[in-house]
């Protein structure tokens, strides 16, 4: 599993993963992100919606049981979901690392 | 007070048609109410909300739709009307501009299910083009057939060359509605190749 090449993930995911750190619903997770990004990333509904429905489906993240079809459905990262995100901060390091070498700039 | 507006936009012109609702909403008239080719408007504050059109997979009706519709709600948008698989979608502007998709992936998935309604049209009418040909050869040479043997015979083989001439004109313009869509896809793909 380790062994495979796993490709980066679109930072909208990377940053529903990390807000998903704790129990949310879906326009709080557009509310966190836009945030944590100083209001760069304006997440969309559709995209949203989308990211969620697939990172359900592959375990990364889990639907917390509510009240059944009750609006502001929650959700919260799994471990394998926590997995992908460790592994993709550990590309964005290479990245920050390599490019502060070549290209230099503030510390960070 | 209504205003009603009766036009007309083609599935390839989704883009136009939404950059229309959302000038009409910037000058106060907001959209509520929508039926194929008619269009009811109400005053309101210029620029209170903004428009978004929407192809869903399936018919609102469909639990996956309706799945969809209501996390929409939950983030502010509501739904002003549908027509078979297309939505009105609008959001009040204080919640911040109105997006359906933030990534290109997205953006070229929903033009995509555009283009599959052209491509479905297309396969249909070229399908009928071949049978029609068919059918017309095989009149034709019925036709020839009595005409070396002296009979004359009413050329019926000209209406099914006609009525294929048609289907295939029919294929031919359901791509050309599609090109714009096309066209949005196209450069979408290009940005993909630097961005996301």
């Amino acid at each position: 599993m380790s062994s495979e090449r796993e490709s980066a993930l679109t930072e909208a995911v990377f940053y529903i993963l990390l807000s998903l750190h704790r129990p949310m619903h879906g326009y709080g997770i557009m509310q966190n992100v836009e945030g944590l990004s100083g209001g760069r990333v304006s997440l969309a509904a559709g995209t949203l919606y989308g990211a969620l429905t697939t990172l359900l489906e592959r375990g990364w993240i889990l639907a917390l049981p509510g009240e059944r079809d009750s609006r502001k459905k929650e959700y919260l990262i799994t471990e394998e979901g926590k997995r992908a995100a460790r592994v993709e901060l550990k590309r964005l390091r290479e990245l920050v690392a390599n490019g502060s070498d070549i290209i230099g700039g503030e510390g960070l | 007070m209504k205003h009603v507006a009766w036009k007309f936009y083609t599935f390839g012109q989704v883009d136009k048609e939404e950059q229309w609702l959302n000038e009409m909403a910037a000058r106060g008239l907001m959209l509520t109410d929508v039926f194929a080719v008619r269009y009811t408007f109400e005053q309101g504050t210029p620029g209170e909300y903004g428009y978004r059109i929407e192809l869903l997979d399936n018919l609102p009706s469909h639990p996956e739709s309706a799945r969809y519709l209501r996390f929409l709600e939950e983030t502010g948008v509501e739904c002003v009307g549908t027509f078979a698989r297309w939505v009105y979608l609008r959001r009040k502007t204080a919640y911040g501009p109105f997006e359906l998709y933030s990534d290109i992936d997205s953006k070229i998935r929903h033009y995509k299910r555009i283009t599959l309604i052209a491509n479905v049209m297309t396969i249909m009418m070229l399908c009928f083009t071949v049978m029609f040909l068919c059918e017309a050869f095989s009149q034709y040479t019925g036709y020839l057939d009595w005409y070396r043997r002296g009979f004359s015979c009413k050329p019926y083989h000209i209406r099914y060359f006609m009525s294929s001439g048609t289907f295939l004109l029919i294929a031919a313009i359901m791509q050309v509605i599609a090109l714009p869509v096309k066209k949005a896809i196209h450069g979408l793909k290009k940005e993909r190749t630097i961005r996301e």
